[in-house]
């Protein structure tokens, strides 16, 4: 017989595999960084994209507002508030490791990866 | 007979263990999330993009303090920093890294001849370079001619951990270089092996976890893209840092103004290069030199660098690529490029 204890029991026991599965779940496939003042704010899967699908996200916050296109190839800015427009213009990165810096925006969008430790210049 | 006290005695056992693992899980959840002790952090500081790679956890918040610290000491765009009172004539009393750090700069002063002097605040301040590619204003040549008159009159005293200027400090082709020095001796108070970036420029101080040296690559100046990269450096226990005539610039009728400017001259520094990178044991050094380096071109720059005990790689604007031979065991080039290792005048 399932007394209330036993469904409280297993709903603790639930909940905490659910926590730690959330925690260490890693994604495979390219994941690039969105960062904000330097903190990440948004973590996508390029994987997750379908070939040939395109994703808009805009970000607002204090220093200004942007948006970014995603798809399974890169991710670039397609608009943002800065007056010199450098990060558009910068185009699309997909290589681990690369980065565009918006300094105005405080914004960086990274591809995550081990190849290069920095580029000095 | 006793079944009903045993299964009670198991759910009570149950229940204590399921709640303790429960407990965990949501400490653990947010001390990942409220912990500022971390192995990677970013941040902007000092007008730059900062970020710092560590083996071990150290405390983010108080990096960010050190950097916020060191700029309300050093930048002469804050109204009462050491170097903005030092500007406006008073005598100021400075700490020992920061003091030695300008002992340094008038040494390089003497080396080049002046041509690399930080005393030149009356000319970087009518130039607007931004990091805007499409401003095209320059200053006029009356108001040039003025800031030359003013750097050539400008003086500093450095005299027992004291500052006096005449004329107008600014730290900018020595300050992303400085911060990487307090960032990575802050790591190495902390037992840490890392990487830290400002702006560009790069410190480094032991290997990474798994035992193998950090790569850092040269950026391609002749590419468009920041990410590409012209030549690849196996990096420990060192400091890189490039300036070059691609990464600030006005264009004004059809001629392009680049950010290192000729303090005799008031314009910039005209000569074969398109950038200087320059590896030394020193963040402050590596950052004078390669503003220095780019100033007095490459036949001067091995003599400067054997001085100051760095390493120099070049690239001229013809597209060759050469480098002192030091380097030779630690560079590589990408691509179909080729590096001609020379430490006498090429």
């Amino acid at each position: 017989m399932i007394r209330r204890l036993d469904i409280v029991i297993i709903a603790l026991i639930l909940t905490a595999c659910g926590i730690c599965h959330i925690l260490f779940t890693q994604e495979k496939g390219q994941t690039a960084l969105v960062e904000i003042n330097g903190k990440v704010c948004d973590s996508i899967s390029l994987a997750s994209i379908k070939n040939g699908q395109t994703e808009k996200r805009t970000y607002n916050s204090d220093f200004g507002s942007f948006t970014l296109s995603i798809s399974s190839n890169g991710i670039q800015f397609i608009n943002s508030d800065c007056p010199n427009q450098l990060c558009i213009k910068q185009g699309k990165i997909s290589n681990e490791g690369n980065c565009i810096i918006c300094l105005p925006c405080r914004a960086c969008i990274k591809i995550k990866g081990e190849l290069l430790d920095g580029v000095t210049g | 007979m006793c079944k009903l006290p045993r299964n009670g005695k198991i759910r009570y056992i149950s229940f204590h263990i399921a709640l303790i693992f429960w407990f965990s899980a949501i400490l653990i959840s947010c001390s990942e999330q409220k912990n500022s002790l971390t192995t990677q952090t970013s941040f902007y500081s000092m007008g730059s993009y900062v970020s710092i790679d560590s083996d071990k956890p150290f405390d983010s918040e108080l990096a960010a303090m050190i950097l916020d610290n060191a700029e309300k000491q050093i930048s002469h765009r804050i109204s009462d920093s050491l170097i903005c009172r030092a500007n406006s004539g008073d005598t100021v009393q400075l700490n020992s890294y920061l003091y030695s750090t300008l002992e340094m700069c008038e040494r390089v002063y003497l080396d080049t001849g002046g041509i690399f002097n930080i005393n030149i605040l009356s000319l970087t301040s009518i130039w607007d370079f931004g990091s805007a590619q499409n401003n095209t204003v320059i200053p006029d040549e009356n108001e040039i001619n003025n800031a030359v008159e003013q750097i050539q009159n400008g003086k500093i005293i450095l005299k027992n951990q004291t500052l006096s200027v005449k004329g107008g400090i600014d730290f900018g082709a020595v300050g992303k270089g400085y911060a990487c020095d307090l960032l990575i001796n802050f790591l190495k108070e902390n037992n840490c092996n890392g990487i830290v970036s400002v702006g560009g420029s790069i410190g480094i101080y032991g290997k990474k976890s798994n035992g193998s040296k950090r790569i850092i690559g040269i950026r391609d100046p002749f590419s468009n893209d920041p990410n590409s990269v012209c030549a690849l450096i196996t990096a420990e226990d060192c400091f890189i840092s490039t300036s070059g005539s691609y990464e600030k610039y006005i264009e004004y009728d059809g001629i392009r103004y680049h950010h290192i400017l000729n303090p005799k001259t008031g314009y910039p520094v005209e000569n074969e290069l398109i950038s200087v990178t320059i590896v030394s044991k020193n963040g402050a050094v590596s950052d004078a030199l390669s503003t220095a380096c780019f100033s007095v071109g490459i036949e001067k720059s091995a003599e400067l660098c054997r001085k100051w005990d760095s390493e120099a790689f070049f690239v001229t604007a013809d597209g060759k690529y050469y480098a002192t031979s030091g380097l030779s065991e630690l560079i590589n080039m990408t691509g179909e490029r080729k590096v001609i290792f020379n430490d006498s005048p090429a």
